[in-house]
């Protein structure tokens, strides 16, 4: 399919469909389709998106750089504040949330005063 | 939890031109038109342009965290808090990549513009008039006077990026059946609205690099922007290719100085 892209615009159109199913769907594993939701909460499906897209580029034989940043932890905890939790937000606030719980709580040894 | 950007260089003489499309979705949403489409956009031009030399340099760029909790607070009132939030979006760690020197040599890279691919698949045609959904869409139609037609690229910049964007947008309609509609922002809409970008071409003004959108107007035009029903059902590929067909023409023009 690689060199028949650019034939004509079909074969791009058909390209261009081939792309984005891909991008915001992926197989189920029952014959059907779940959508992809490629954003900071899901950051598994965020990172799987974006090594197909660097293998993509490598397989043209693009010279392919990544690269790494920390975005501020802060402003992703903040959404969910006045939201929805998902699941892998919960992930990383409960180990969290039972720190400061257990710090708050009086720390008593049975036996003395 | 760690960002990543991908570079993709097509090797040339400098200055640069870069192309970029943000590669994630807002959340819960599968993201078809916002940015699937703007994705697919690079990946055709990266096989139109795999065996080509230019004489400026061309980068293809995928970022991350273009969406939402990043961007959007980029509104934020003052300078300081802007580029805190900023700081999680991977445009932003690009252009101070370049502005500070890739090597980190403290030479600014020297980038002719930068172009955003950001939603681009919705076209559905003449007399088609989405009404939008709040006061903001209607308060946003009437600052860009956008034509009441739903066929049209938009070519979206703010001033100083203005030259950059109708030279490109220029040739982009030359000889094409493609309409086109280009708006820039003047600074008083920045100021009013704290922020007049739409997308990663904000992190590149934040440096003094000019840079613009090419968009199907999004939230001004399709019913799915930003839902989870933005699904591949609801892009007009036909339309779309036609735009990326002439979108590579005039990228390969900008590579090899001819605008």
């Amino acid at each position: 399919m690689d060199e028949l892209v650019w034939d004509d615009t079909e074969k791009l159109e058909a390209y261009l469909k081939e792309i984005v199913s891909t991008l915001s769907q992926t197989p189920d594993g029952a014959g059907g389709v779940r959508y992809r939701y490629r954003n900071v909460w899901n950051i598994d499906t965020l990172r799987e998106v974006r090594e197909e897209i660097t293998k993509s580029f490598s397989e043209l034989g693009y010279e392919v750089r990544s690269v790494p940043f920390q975005p501020p932890l802060d402003i992703v905890a903040n959404r969910y504040r006045s939201s929805v939790l998902p699941i892998s937000w919960l992930r990383f606030q409960v180990p969290r949330c039972r720190k400061k719980s257990s710090l708050s709580a009086p720390i008593t040894i049975p036996g003395r005063p | 939890m760690k960002g990543d950007n991908d570079l993709e260089k097509q090797r040339g003489r400098i200055p640069d031109n870069c192309v970029d499309p943000q590669q994630d979705s807002r959340w819960n949403t599968p993201g078809a038109n916002d940015n699937g489409s703007g994705v697919a956009a690079l990946l055709a031009l990266a096989h139109a342009f795999k065996k080509r030399k230019f004489q400026r340099t061309l980068r293809l760029v995928a970022w991350v965290n273009e969406e939402f909790p990043f961007y959007a607070n980029t509104f934020a009132a003052d300078k300081r808090h802007q580029r805190y939030h900023a700081s999680g979006m991977g445009s932003y760690h690009h252009a101070l990549h370049c502005a500070t020197g890739s090597d980190n040599s403290g030479i600014q890279e020297n980038i002719v513009g930068v172009i955003t691919l950001d939603t681009m698949g919705c076209y559905p045609g003449d007399g088609y008039i989405y009404p939008g959904k709040s006061l903001r869409d209607l308060f946003m139609k009437w600052i860009l006077r956008m034509p009441e037609t739903g066929d049209f690229v938009g070519f979206l910049s703010d001033a100083p990026s203005k030259t950059f964007m109708r030279n490109f947008a220029g040739h982009f309609s030359r000889e094409s059946e493609i309409d086109t509609f280009c708006f820039s922002a003047p600074r008083i809409l920045n100021v009013l609205l704290k922020n007049g970008a739409w997308s990663d071409d904000w992190s590149y003004w934040q440096f003094g690099y000019p840079g613009f959108i090419v968009t199907d107007m999004a939230y001004l035009r399709s019913p799915q922007y930003h839902r989870n029903d933005d699904t591949v059902e609801h892009i007009d590929f036909p339309e779309f290719a036609k735009v990326v067909w002439r979108l590579r023409e005039s990228v390969e023009a900008l590579a090899e100085k001819q605008i």
